[in-house]
């Protein structure tokens, strides 16, 4: 079977990796939410201190650093990505 | 809101829409969106392409005006796009010339479109950035500190597009670019004769402190080195990061190189940096995936076919051919690297040419103050009133030929007059033997007009020019060279009296003009002052009115006229018998001076002969020696030299009776045969050098027939003279070639006219119409002449096409034996061994 699997690896001082802590990984692992979920991730762009994924369903998601609004959130309100996945499969 | 998400958020606002790209700065995210841009997070230096205040934090801006587009690229701060239709645009960050516009603006907050750019792909590094336009030319600028141009310079930032010449672009092409954050890699598409297909090759270039080219070292690269480890890899993947470079090889799995400080090379050995490509550890081989990479990396599964074009870009030539082209492309490349010569945006200042402005009318009119060459004195010997009678009359010496097509009246009076010499070619032919003096040969005519109107009706034939003295002139003055004007068949001068004689009338005069026009039979005049006379009636025509009352007194046949007026019908009867007065037509002066030029054949006194004909033997192209003299000061000088005094002689008396030179008769020829002799001998360039004062001694070369024989020493052609002639004849100037223009600008140098209009038209063709065969000419002649602003405009153009300008090479061969130094100047294309090799 196909694996869908994203690696994440380096610096995540501003815990761009996604992996829910802010610790540099000296090597690749999964990650994790991206796991548990059915999401394929068909692009993906790294900044300075952030990370974007999107999905093949056109799904947005960010990580790091919203010091300058880059990751695109408006509100304070800012939605898990296990949430997400919620609220796509329902 | 949490300042930082250590886990993926969902981002409601753009998920849905179609998202083609996702691009990321160090601040900044854009998205490519079914060919539009949206933009959000820091905008401090534009890098959103919108203008947006500061309360906009995390607000998603959709870039106006940007459609069709089809690929995104960011740096640290600024962001390049390319449309389908091959439009760069770029905006953001421009500290470092990173958005291509040639400008030094540090910012540009909206996308500028990069004019002449046909992309194919676009890649930026933080602070600089790539081009690969059509045919697969690789186009770099941005920041160079650390090479990442490649373009072999030490200038520490390009603001211009500069094309790269990492490969020679008749065999190769420049396939992909991927730039990380200061070094840069680059795929080429080489052709391989012998096995006719294509070999891909990777080279890299820019910073190295930390290994990222993978070369096993750990010094920068300013000129692009082939990557040894990836040929014959088959490389599916490629991402440059901070001080990182990944390569994904097929069948093999993920390669990195580069800095290692927080682990981002993925590798077993805890090294700070590593600068060989080594294998990232823990991806399953079974894993064919897109590496994405900054400070961290991200691999994602492949889930697209990777968009790389597989048909590689139409060379020109297939077979490539051993050409003096590619020799001097490496030996360039080579040159550039030893020593920057090449400095664009020094070339670029004192580019701009000096517009000097027409200078006929400033030289007729000195034309007719000095009286150079006259033929003809006028005199105006009526008086009006008790205009200082006691004083001599004024003369005005002035040339019949100049009457023949400005004034044909009063040519027609100079022509009976001279008829009554026998030998009419007394006047017009110049001779040294009898020198050249006015008094003597000069026919003197007097006209039925005051001084004062004689004096602006030579004024009007010279210039044309005469709305401020005939401003100042009073009613009764104007009439008189109103008349002057009528009887001599000037209609424009007549026009432009009658249009101010409107403006003089009052009530006080108006009667008293009318009067004076009756008696003047000025038809034209009459009616004006009869049209005012019957709108002012009661004022004009009271019995309070002294000046009408006398007038009427004086001319009682005018009274029944007068009384008339007021009745309307009478009035309207009288005004629509009288004529209209003329409308001003434009002035007739530049047609006039040219006809003068075609049609005056009996007063063509001087043969110009081009350089290189025998004096005395060919006709040459004949004109005028006064309007030679009066526009070309050296040619003046000259006439001087050989004639003594030549200009007027009612200013100043001749300081001396006989001027004649110690020349006898005899010896005249053979002074002339010993000018020409040296001429030849010598270059134009030597005769520039040597001041004006030699070249003034070897333009007149002789008499003939009457006629003067003047050698026109700047080597021009037939051609070039007739044009240098029209224009100084009357200031045309018809389209002309650049060889042309080449000779006219130095003809005008030669005869000191510098800073004639004619320069900057020249100047002006000569940089509209540079071409691969006229550069080298143009940059010799404009360093002979001085001329910089020309010279760095065809320079700037000889380095732009510089493949296309070598191929003449004769030119260049040329320039270089008799400018040396040229070689050097040329941009530092040339060194001395290309130099030598073009020299054999």
């Amino acid at each position: 079977m196909e694996s869908h699997d994203v690696y994440v690896w380096g610096s995540n001082k501003f815990g761009c990796l996604g992996l829910g802590h802010f610790e540099n990984q000296k090597l690749p692992v999964p990650v994790e939410s991206v796991q548990t979920t059915d999401l394929v991730i068909s692009k993906v762009a790294c900044g300075g201190k952030h990370m974007v994924l999107v999905t093949q369903e056109n799904e947005f998601y960010t990580a790091g650093s919203n010091d300058s609004g880059q990751l695109g959130l408006p509100t304070d309100v800012s939605i898990p990505f296990v949430r997400s996945s919620l609220v796509g499969d329902g | 809101m949490q300042e930082i998400q250590n886990v993926p958020v969902f981002v409601d606002e753009i998920s849905g829409q179609q998202i083609n790209q996702v691009a990321c700065g160090a601040d900044h995210t854009v998205v490519l969106s079914q060919g539009t841009v949206i933009s959000f997070g820091s905008n401090s230096v534009g890098q959103l392409g919108v203008v947006a205040g500061t309360n906009d934090f995390g607000l998603l801006h959709k870039i106006p005006l940007l459609v069709n587009i089809t690929k995104i690229a960011t740096g640290a701060n600024h962001t390049l796009c390319t449309s389908s239709e091959g439009q760069v645009f770029s905006w953001g960050d421009n500290s470092k010339g990173q958005l291509g516009l040639g400008s030094k603006d540090s910012t540009c907050s909206t996308p500028t479109l990069l004019s002449g750019m046909h992309s194919k792909n676009i890649a930026c590094g933080a602070e600089h950035s790539m081009v690969i336009c059509e045919k697969g030319h690789l186009y770099a600028f941005g920041d160079n500190s650390l090479g990442q141009l490649g373009i072999g310079l030490t200038e520490p930032f390009v603001s211009c597009p500069m094309m790269s010449n990492i490969v020679d672009y008749q065999t190769s092409s420049i396939h992909s670019i991927w730039c990380g954050s200061f070094h840069s890699l680059v795929q080429v598409l080489a052709y391989k004769e012998k096995e006719s297909f294509f070999e891909k090759q990777y080279f890299a270039f820019g910073d190295n402190k930390h290994g990222q080219l993978g070369l096993g070292d750990c010094e920068n690269r300013k000129l692009a080195e082939k990557v040894c480890f990836l040929e014959s890899c088959d490389v599916l993947d490629v991402s440059l990061g901070y001080n990182t470079s990944y390569v994904w090889i097929n069948n093999r799995g993920l390669y990195a190189c580069g800095l290692n400080d927080s682990g981002q090379l993925g590798t077993k050995d805890p090294v700070l940096s590593n600068s060989v490509f080594e294998k990232v550890q823990g991806i399953p081989m079974t894993m064919k995936g897109v590496v994405t990479a900054s400070s961290f990396v991200v691999v994602i599964p492949q889930t697209e076919p990777i968009n790389i074009p597989q048909i590689p870009y139409n060379f020109e030539k297939l077979k490539p051919k051993i050409t003096l082209q590619s020799c001097v492309q490496v030996e360039h490349a080579s040159a550039l690297q030893k020593d920057e010569k090449l400095k664009p945006k020094q070339i670029a200042q004192a580019c701009v040419l000096v517009e000097h402005p027409s200078s006929l009318l400033k030289d007729m009119g000195e034309l007719l103050e000095s009286g150079i060459f006259c033929d003809v004195i006028l005199k105006g010997n009526k008086s009006i009133s008790v205009e200082s009678k006691a004083t001599r009359p004024k003369e005005f010496p002035v040339h019949s030929a100049i009457l023949s097509c400005r004034a044909p009246l009063i040519h027609q009076i100079v022509h009976q007059e001279m008829g009554k010499f026998k030998d009419t070619s007394r006047m017009l032919s110049l001779s040294k033997h009898s020198g050249w003096k006015l008094k003597n040969r000069a026919v003197s005519i007097d006209l039925q007009v005051s001084q004062l109107a004689l004096e602006i009706i030579v004024q009007f034939v010279y210039t044309d020019d005469i709305e401020s003295a005939i401003a100042k002139l009073t009613p009764e003055q104007l009439l008189d060279l109103s008349w002057g004007a009528k009887s001599y068949g000037i209609e424009r001068l007549l026009a432009l009296c009658q249009r101010r004689t409107l403006s003089v009338l009052d009530v006080s005069n108006a009667v008293l003009v009318y009067g004076r026009a009756t008696q003047l039979g000025l038809f034209a005049t009459k009616r004006i002052c009869l049209e005012f006379i019957f709108e002012n009636y009661q004022a004009a025509v009271s019995t309070r009115n002294r000046p009408a009352v006398d007038t009427l007194h004086d001319m009682p046949a005018l009274l029944a006229e007068i009384v008339g007026v007021s009745s309307p019908d009478f009035a309207k009867n009288l005004i629509n018998s009288l004529p209209t007065s003329l409308e001003v037509q434009p002035s007739s002066l530049v047609r006039d001076l040219a006809r003068m030029r075609s049609e005056a054949g009996a007063y063509l006194n001087v043969d110009l002969m081009p350089f290189n004909s025998q004096c005395q033997e060919t006709v040459g192209v004949p004109c005028h020696a006064f309007i030679l003299a009066s526009r070309c000061p050296v040619i003046r000088q000259a006439f001087e030299s050989y004639f003594g005094n030549i200009s007027t002689v009612h200013k100043r008396k001749p300081e001396k009776e006989d001027q004649t030179n110690s020349h006898s008769a005899d010896s005249e020829n053979n002074s002339i045969s010993e000018l020409c002799k040296s001429t030849e001998e010598s270059g134009l360039q030597e005769l520039l050098l040597q001041g004006t004062t030699l070249l003034v001694n070897r333009i007149v070369t002789g008499t003939l027939d009457g006629r003067l024989k003047l050698r026109e020493i700047s080597e021009a052609s037939l051609k070039s003279i007739h044009v240098f002639l029209n224009y100084l004849y009357c200031d045309a100037t018809s389209d002309i070639t650049a060889d042309v223009a080449i000779d006219l600008l130095m003809m005008a140098h030669v005869y000191g006219m510098t800073n004639c209009s004619l320069c900057s038209y020249c100047e002006t063709i000569l940089v509209d119409n540079l071409a691969p065969e006229s550069a080298v000419d143009i940059i010799c002649a404009s360093k002979v002449l001085g001329l910089t602003a020309l010279e760095n405009r065809a320079i700037e153009y000889f380095a732009s096409h510089f493949h296309e300008c070598l191929q003449h090479k004769e030119i260049l061969i040329d320039a270089l034996e008799d400018f040396p130094d040229l070689g050097m100047k040329l941009l530092g294309c040339m060194d001395e061994l290309t130099f030598q090799h073009l020299k054999n």
